[in-house]
């Protein structure tokens, strides 16, 4: 019970930006990852058996034991997401670091990530992604934590809203705006 | 620099969405008046929405590609499989596991790899026939790793036992060795002759990559895998192809058309890439189009290797080396320094003088755009023109306006930009709509400005014949008028200068223009936008004959004139003024200014009109010529791309417009010394034109033929090129068009015969030439000269 009194405050300070309460709570996210990239992929390669909310709940009920509310198993999804942008972002730095036979320094949690294998160009993307993401958190923090719940945990319109506690048409219009508004950021930063 | 609330970038763009396309620049206008920057971010939103979607998507997807699943291990030590006993995990790919195994019986003292698959539904080894086994096994040759046997485990998984390699992966071996070019070309060659070897046997490999490729510890190659894939991808889904060698797959491979030893070939070519880069692969078909499209790459210096390994990756199997020993036979006359099959210094650089003599591309593309908005300005001066008669003649004017008004809204839907792609009944209907004028019977100035009209109409569509005859008989009734001081004259001047421009005849355009501005100033007609487009015209044609700077100040002057006039400046009329300044500020040399220019131009019409404009395709084109003359070609490239997608959406897969981008590409990749693909667009440019224009003659498709003919020309196709250069010289000349084309039509016409020995054909041709030329007023010495040296043989 301590225990999960400990996590939930962590997830809850997590989602409100909490940087140290997210680095505590991302090595017991990170092995329900894989779940989600399992997802990712099927969705592309056409074996759509489980859905996004059903992984990472179920993965919340391992971490926690017990059934929560609904509103704390919301906020795992959302920190779930962050945590994968920051893999896909790990993977991809440490490929571009490869490649200039640099010396990246590689907190590798596990050796899942040394699995991922980018291409060249979809690694120079996500970081791309990044510099315009991190923009945008800056302007609205909203926009950028749905992004991360759409686009990197690759959420439904409804699950995004339920994990950001929004409304699905605030979602919708937030997406809108921000998918054009990182699109046309990205465009400019690649012609700078 | 921000000047705006995220809330009201939000708020503003959402807004937007709900308005249909053709409002939303509006409501932008009116809502970010004092918010320049706000504003130019949401028209570039707006813009690219469908971008930013796919960008997304891909981007998604890439990442799918990466994200491997784990796979348990297929087999374990200590299994047997096929009397071999399995010791350790040795590797793991995309599609399978490998394994290092022993013989059980110890009978010979071989180890050997066991490569399972991860996918269990593929046709496996063991469905082969006992003949194919052997076939495969007997495929015994040093580069290769030879396969013994192979089967279905009882989980289901198929199994190869094949050679054990020992050594290290072509990448890795890259990485810390960094071979030299000349040792780099040695391993290609060595690589070469395993896949010729296997050819030889009839087998191909189809799945040739550097993680296929281990480097022994001798520095000796092999080459794992043959005859796997094959097997393999018959059954499998394309989400496999895609998985397992996405980048290294061929287009046909891609497609899922037949393959080929040309197959095996293209894969060879990214081998060659990946090997004199030192470890580069390019990644999709979009880089190795970007890599086809370049006479310089920064990667491989050599241009000679850089016409080889273009050569192995053309995207038709039938444009690829033939053969593995044609290839090879390349890299030894590179190496020996004797010159290569696919490349010749002359002919490069009499292509590069070709082209320079013949810059269509800009001429008429520019044209298109400029009948198009044409329809606006003829739709302004008929509203006015109905004004003043009314003044005159009530009653009888109003049967003219109406009758006019009749015709004119016919004329509106042929017009090019309306009718969206079907060219065929434009015609049928414009001939409908002529036999009508003829037998009008109203006022002798309607019929006279009806004639007018349609000429235009004709003349956009490329048919100068029907043009010319409209326009005379137009003439013919002003002049038994004598009314020359009208602005109905005034306008019949616009047309008959336009018609004498597309023809080709500039001089003639021009003295017409001197004498329109000289009636305009004794009439004093208003300085309105219609008279703007008259300046414009003016301007064009200047600039058509060379006289940069005369055009570019009329062009200022009308840019000055719009501005006061123009209610806004975000107004298509003021884009096309800016297209032009644009394209006289490239032919000034002046691109800095040109791009600029041209930019504005684009974002007015993208924000008018939006992306799917034919505006936006055409200021796109200028753009491209512009990167084409800063040796961008990847942007112009890039342009190309989008323009093609605009016309897709705006006017369909079978419209001209489409042949004609085709037909400008093909011209543009001739110049980078692509001459392959350059006869592929232009085939494809000559197939739309002859499904759309049936076979009623046209001007452009006239000029298609020719390039085709001219490009097959320059290959030594000597033949066919005769054949389509006569075809598309009988066209124009059947059309009456524009003679500089014709001119130019007769001189590949002599100079394909001089190739073919025909001396005294050439001569014929060349005279030809000179005659249409000196007609024109103009120099006829390099001609000359070309007759004068046959002669003297």
């Amino acid at each position: 019970m301590e225990e999960q009194v400990e996590i939930n405050s962590l997830l809850l300070k997590a989602n409100s930006g909490d940087l140290d309460a997210y680095n505590k709570i991302f090595p017991l996210v990170y092995n329900e990852l894989r779940q989600i990239a399992h997802r990712i992929r099927f969705q592309f390669f056409g074996l759509d058996t489980l859905n996004t909310t059903a992984i990472v709940h179920e993965a919340y009920l391992k971490l926690i034991h017990s059934e929560a509310d609904w509103r704390n198993k919301a906020h795992f999804s959302s920190v779930a997401a962050k945590a994968m942008r920051q893999l896909l972002l790990n993977a991809a730095r440490s490929k571009k670091a490869e490649k200039r036979g640099g010396t990246y320094i590689k907190v590798s949690i596990d050796e899942w990530e040394d699995q991922i294998s980018l291409s060249e160009e979809c690694c120079n993307e996500i970081l791309h992604l990044e510099d315009a993401l991190g923009l945008l958190g800056q302007k609205n923090q909203e926009q950028m934590r749905l992004v991360e719940c759409r686009f990197f945990a690759n959420m439904s319109i409804e699950e995004t809203a339920e994990a950001l506690n929004l409304s699905t048409s605030t979602v919708k219009r937030h997406w809108n705006v921000a998918k054009s508004w990182l699109y046309s950021q990205i465009q400019q930063q690649k012609t700078a | 620099m921000e000047d705006y609330s995220w809330d009201e970038l939000t708020e503003l763009y959402n807004e937007c969405l709900t308005l249909p396309i053709t409002e939303q620049a509006t409501f932008l206008l009116e809502n970010t008046e004092t918010k320049p920057a706000l504003r130019k971010r949401l028209m570039e939103m707006l813009a690219q929405s469908n971008e930013a979607e796919d960008y997304f998507n891909n981007l998604k997807r890439d990442i799918a590609e990466g994200l491997e699943t784990e796979v348990p291990d297929l087999a374990m030590p200590g299994e047997v499989i096929n009397n071999y006993k399995i010791i350790k995990k040795i590797g793991v790919g995309g599609s399978s596991q490998v394994f290092a195994a022993d013989r059980v019986d110890g009978q010979f003292d071989k180890r050997v790899a066991v490569k399972i698959f991860k996918k269990k539904d593929a046709t496996s080894f063991s469905d082969k026939t006992e003949n194919e086994k052997q076939f495969l096994a007997s495929l015994n040759h040093p580069s290769i790793a030879q396969i013994f046997d192979g089967g279905t485990l009882d989980n289901g998984h198929p199994f190869i036992i094949m050679e054990f390699v020992e050594g290290e992966t072509l990448k890795a071996y890259l990485d810390y060795k960094k071979p030299n070019q000349k040792d780099s070309l040695k391993m290609f060659s060595e690589i070469g002759a395993a896949v010729r070897a296997a050819h030889s046997n009839l087998i191909l490999h189809l799945d040739i990559k550097p993680g296929n490729l281990i480097i022994e510890k001798d520095d000796r190659v092999k080459l794992l895998d043959f005859g796997i894939a094959q097997r393999l991808k018959e059954t499998a889904s394309i989400e496999t192809v895609g998985k397992l060698t996405f980048n290294f797959a061929a287009p046909e491979q891609l497609a899922g058309r037949a393959l080929s030893v040309q197959t095996d070939i293209y894969q060879l070519g990214l081998i060659l890439y990946f090997l004199l880069s030192n470890g580069r692969i390019l990644e999709g078909q979009k880089q190795v189009l970007s890599l086809l499209a370049k006479v310089d790459s920064e990667v491989i210096k050599s241009r000679e290797l850089l016409a080889i390994v273009k050569k192995c990756l053309q995207q038709k199997p039938e444009n690829r080396y033939q053969s593995v020993d044609q290839l090879l036979a390349d890299i030894r006359n590179f190496q020996k320094k004797y010159p290569i099959s696919t490349y010749s210094r002359s002919w490069y650089y009499r292509t590069q003088k070709y082209v320079q003599r013949n810059s269509i591309a800009t001429l008429l593309l520019s044209l298109v755009f400029l009948s198009l908005i044409g329809g606006t300005i003829i739709s302004l001066r008929q509203a006015r023109i109905a004004d003043a008669e009314k003044e005159k003649a009530e009653k009888a004017a109003e049967i003219a306006t109406n009758t006019k008004n009749f015709i004119f809204e016919l004329f509106e839907e042929t017009n090019p930009s309306n009718t969206k792609g079907d060219t065929t009944s434009i015609y049928d209907f414009l001939d409908k709509s002529y036999k009508k004028i003829n037998s009008y019977s109203g006022t002798p100035e309607v019929k006279a400005e009806m004639y007018s009209m349609i000429a235009s109409s004709y003349r956009a569509l490329g048919n100068f014949d029907i043009a010319e005859e409209a326009i005379t008989k137009a003439q013919t009734i002003f002049d038994s008028l004598e009314i020359y001081g009208s602005e109905s004259y005034v306008a019949l001047l616009d047309n008959l200068a336009l018609f004498h421009r597309d023809n080709g005849n500039y001089d003639k355009a021009s003295s017409l223009y001197n004498k329109l501005f000289r009636v305009a100033s004794l009439i004093d007609i208003p300085k309105d936008s219609i008279y703007a487009s008259y300046l414009k015209h003016y301007s064009y044609v200047q600039k058509t004959r060379g006289l940069l700077d005369s055009a570019y100040q009329i062009i200022t002057k009308t840019a000055e004139l719009e501005k006061r006039i123009l209610p806004d400046t975000l107004n298509m009329l003021y884009a096309e003024t800016l297209y032009i300044k644009g394209s006289i500020e490239k032919d000034l040399e002046n691109y800095v200014a040109a791009l600029k220019t041209l930019n504005i131009a684009l974002n007015i019409v993208v924000a008018v009109e939006g992306e799917y404009h034919p505006g936006t395709q055409a200021i796109l084109n200028s753009i491209s010529l512009v990167a084409q003359r800063n040796k961008d070609y990847d942007k112009a490239q890039e342009i190309f791309y989008r323009q093609i997608k605009i016309i897709k959406k705006v006017y369909g897969l079978s419209h001209t417009t489409l042949a004609h981008a085709y037909n400008n590409h093909s011209v543009f990749l001739t110049r980078i010394n692509s001459f392959d693909s350059s006869l592929f667009y232009s085939k494809k440019a000559n197939a739309i034109y002859k499904k759309a224009l049936k076979d009623r003659p046209n001007s452009d498709y006239g000029l298609s033929l020719k390039n085709y003919g001219s490009a097959l020309s320059q290959i030594n196709q000597l033949d066919s090129a005769e054949h389509y250069l006569n075809k598309g010289v009988e066209m124009l000349q059947e059309v009456n068009g524009p003679k500089k084309y014709i001119i130019d039509g007769f001189f590949k016409l002599g100079y394909n015969y001089q190739k073919k020995l025909d001396t005294a054909k050439a001569i014929s041709y060349f005279e030809k030439a000179i005659t249409l030329k000196r007609e024109l007023n103009e120099n006829t010495d390099e001609y000359e000269r070309m007759r004068d040296n046959l002669k003297s043989k």
